[in-house]
């Protein structure tokens, strides 16, 4: 009845507190609501926008009611309404500057949280580590103040948490979907996914007691901005890659937040999936698997051959312990191995070039192991490929970014290179149409650690990091500062 | 040398032919209506016959070319060519061993990476633009799995040192245990089969080996296991094989022959846990050269009277 509904008194909700989804209806009956959650405008201009009008404004506990993020874009603003008891987050100087109303939730909640006090004091004294109040519901309620065991106690009994340690997730990583059921036995997971609330109010509103967080090389970046800065009691990041390019970790640094990442677990696998791919390149076993399946056995005598794999020059970019894994196995194949790292490593059996250029000069194939910064990104550039040769072949398992992308497809399609096996692209799971349809190169989707053994060893670790931390042990496998 | 005749089968080297060509009188046989045909014209001429996996020289042919000397094969497989019949007429036999090892052992692990790491499977996923779709599949992880070999030769050994890279305990079945070898002897296929997740086929083909894979080894080897074969098509009973991999009683194949090529049982091409290759095991331009300048050394020093580069018989 929309006719109705203009003639309701305009409410702008904040967060949303927790308390309107369930009672939205109720509100709307009431109320015409405007809602800045379901905008794509960040908030200030939403309201500087819509809220020209609006003379009373809906706030959660947690939604910061200033002068600069809210009052100065509601010029018609008489009266405030939070959820809460607390009025910490709203500037009541200026609101009685302004001559706007704030009403709180009183004392309707005093006895829950008074019980609330009683429990938790009990459980502190009954129990020994970590423990935040993770067993209390994430509905909004008022965050407990951290409670500090009565002076008079005097045993602890070492109990074993009854109640798992919260861990938040942005998105859900592969191995966190492949082992659902066994990570919720040992953590309880804040699934921001989950929420309708954009990313910031979520965060704002149901993980600033959170302490650990877990994500995966191929989720959100993890930011000062758009992560970290609503995260005040951060202190672990597990991610589930090798790489860590997508955390900011001079910010975690500057925050005390440590870093956990997939160590080594995955460097044979990913050796694995490099020599794979430098093999059929070269012997061209997928283009043959097609012709086959194609019912096209090539019975001309001018189907091409491919390329001798033993004794080629091999030119690893990066040695690191994956690098390391594939020099070792393509050792075996008599192939002669040189490689360009940050640093020279003695203690390593193989030629070392201080830079990619003169590398891939003495190389017949490169093959890219290294991890993705600022230095590295399209480390593999037109000057690199040209060196390389027109027989030369690339295989990348480690980051699309590394390689100028546009200008190796170039570099392919006037022969300039002779092929390429590609596990990563700059922009996944976009792959450009021209590499999808040439011949001499093969493409995999980012499946370098994609093993049920992999996934199993990976869910282990970070199982043990996040207990490790919880428990107050060291990391298992912390990214440490070099 | 040019009046010397030369009998080719089947094209298998533009380099072969055109080197061929050059030194001898060559008959390319498939350039002819029939055989018969052909037998009638020239079968008086022909002194040498180069022989390849396809086509050979069976006792039929032997018996038809009087004036035959030697039979040079352009492979390292002897299966196509009848030994005994050849000895009973003092016919020189010679092949390709040494030259194609490498090639063979690496496609042999590149063919165990493929079936195991779905590679190919991979690649038609991106090509048909699935990955916007969706990740693809956990796969199996071939580091440190056991390799069991049948068949210790060259490329056996080739196929072990190249296993071992990738920490795989490696064992074998031959017919009888070679002594000073370090990898784990089986006295039977079966047993072999038992013991390892991925089993290789790398030995000759001879009337003792043909069937060698049958269903006890398949049985064997079991859903989590793998065949490899790049040897002969006629070391597996195919039609075994293409029941278990379709019933799933076997985790996978990674072939590059077949029984009767170039026909590959259609049940296995939409398969997503075989990889199929046209029998590609020496296929590099490095290596066809290598074979083919054999070869052809092999003929100049009989017909020169020299000792022969790699004799069988």
């Amino acid at each position: 009845m929309m006719g109705h509904q203009e003639q309701l008194p305009q409410i702008l909700v904040l967060g949303p507190p927790s308390v309107f989804k369930p009672y939205e209806h109720q509100f709307t009956k009431k109320f015409q609501i405007l809602k800045p959650w379901e905008s794509s405008l960040p908030t200030h201009l939403f309201l500087s926008t819509h809220g020209g009008s609006v003379e009373a404004v809906l706030t959660s506990g947690i939604f910061p009611v200033t002068a600069n993020g809210v009052l100065n874009h509601l010029p018609a603003l008489r009266l405030i309404v939070t959820t809460s008891a607390g009025l910490n987050h709203i500037d009541l100087p200026e609101c009685r500057r302004r001559g706007i109303s704030v009403a709180n939730a009183a004392e309707i909640f005093s006895e829950d949280v008074a019980d609330l006090g009683v429990g938790l004091l009990t459980d502190v004294m009954r129990r020994v580590s970590a423990g935040d109040g993770s067993n209390l519901k994430i509905d909004g309620s008022i965050p407990p103040k951290s409670s500090t065991p009565s002076k008079s106690s005097t045993k602890m009994d070492r109990e074993k948490l009854s109640s798992p340690p919260q861990v938040l997730m942005l998105r859900p990583p592969p191995v966190f979907l492949r082992f659902q059921p066994q990570f919720s036995e040992k953590f309880q997971f804040l699934r921001a996914w989950e929420s309708d609330l954009p990313l910031d109010a979520f965060l704002s509103n149901h993980a600033q007691h959170v302490q650990a967080m877990l994500t995966h090389g191929g989720g959100l970046p993890i930011t000062a901005d758009q992560v970290l800065r609503h995260l005040p009691s951060l202190r672990l990041i597990v991610t589930t890659s090798a790489g860590f390019n997508h955390i900011d970790l001079l910010e975690c640094r500057r925050r005390g937040i440590s870093v956990a990442n997939a160590g080594t677990i995955f460097s044979e696998d990913a050796a694995d999936m490099a020599v794979a791919l430098f093999i059929d390149v070269h012997r061209r076993l997928s283009a043959a698997d097609r012709c086959v399946r194609g019912a096209n056995w090539p019975i001309t005598r001018y189907y091409p051959l491919g390329s001798k794999v033993s004794g080629k020059r091999i030119g690893i970019v990066g040695l690191g312990s994956i690098g390391y894994e594939v020099a070792k196995r393509l050792d075996a194949f008599g192939c002669r191995i040189s490689y360009n790292s940050r640093q020279e490593k003695p203690s390593v059996p193989y030629q070392f070039y201080s830079n990619v250029c003169e590398l891939a000069a003495n190389s017949d194939a490169l093959i890219i192991c290294c991890a993705l910064t600022d230095e590295t990104r399209h480390m593999i550039n037109r000057k690199v490929m040209l060196a390389l040769g027109k027989d030369g072949v690339i295989v990348n398992i480690a980051r699309g970014a590394l390689i100028d992308e546009k200008e190796m497809i170039k570099c392919l399609m006037n022969g300039e290179i002779a092929g390429a096996g590609l596990d990563v692209f700059e922009y996944e799971p976009n792959v450009p149409k021209e590499l999808r349809e040439m011949d001499n190169v093969v493409l995999t989707p980012h499946v370098a650690v994609f093993t049920d053994e992999s996934f199993w060893d990976l869910f282990q670790l970070m199982v043990g990091n996040l207990e490790a931390f919880f428990s107050k042990k060291p990391l298992l496998t912390p990214v440490l500062d070099d | 040398m040019e009046s010397i005749g030369v009998l080719m089968a089947s094209p298998v080297n533009p380099y072969l032919e055109q080197e061929l060509d050059k030194r001898f009188n060559l008959f390319r046989l498939w350039e002819y209506p029939s055989k018969p045909e052909f037998l009638k014209s020239h079968s008086q001429s022909i002194r040498a016959v180069v022989g390849g996996v396809s086509a050979g020289a069976d006792a039929e042919l032997i018996q038809a070319l009087p004036k035959l000397e030697i039979v040079a094969s352009f492979s390292v497989g002897l299966d196509k060519i009848d030994l005994p019949k050849c000895k009973e007429k003092g016919i020189k036999v010679t092949n390709t061993p040494d030259v194609l090892t490498e090639d063979v052992a690496d496609l042999a692990i590149g063919l165990i990476l493929a079936t195991l790491r779905r590679i190919c499977e991979c690649d038609r996923y991106v090509r048909k633009g699935l990955w916007k779709k969706g990740d693809f599949q956990l796969t199996t992880k071939f580091s440190g799995k056991t390799v069991g070999i049948i068949g210790l030769g060259r490329i056996g050994m080739a196929i072990a040192k190249r296993a071992e890279a990738f920490r795989c305990p490696v064992s074998y079945y031959t017919r009888s245990e070679k002594s000073d070898c370090k990898y784990k002897y089986y006295p039977s296929v079966v047993e072999l089969a038992s013991n390892c997740q991925i089993l290789v086929v790398a030995c000759p083909l001879t009337g003792e080996t043909r069937h060698i894979i049958n269903r006890e080894v398949i049985d064997a080897l079991g859903p989590k296991g793998f065949l490899i074969n790049i040897a002969r098509g006629p070391h597996v009973d195919e039609p075994e094989l293409v029941s278990a991999l379709i019933e799933g009683r076997l985790g996978g194949a990674g072939l590059d022959v077949f029984e009767n090529e170039p026909y590959v049982p259609e049940e296995l091409f939409k398969l997503d846990n075989v990889v199929l290759l046209p029998h590609v095991g020496s296929g590099t331009i490095e290596t066809r050269q290598a074979m083919a300048d054999l070869v052809i050394g092999n003929l100049e020093a009989h017909f020169l009277n020299k000792p022969r580069l790699t004799p069988v018989i």
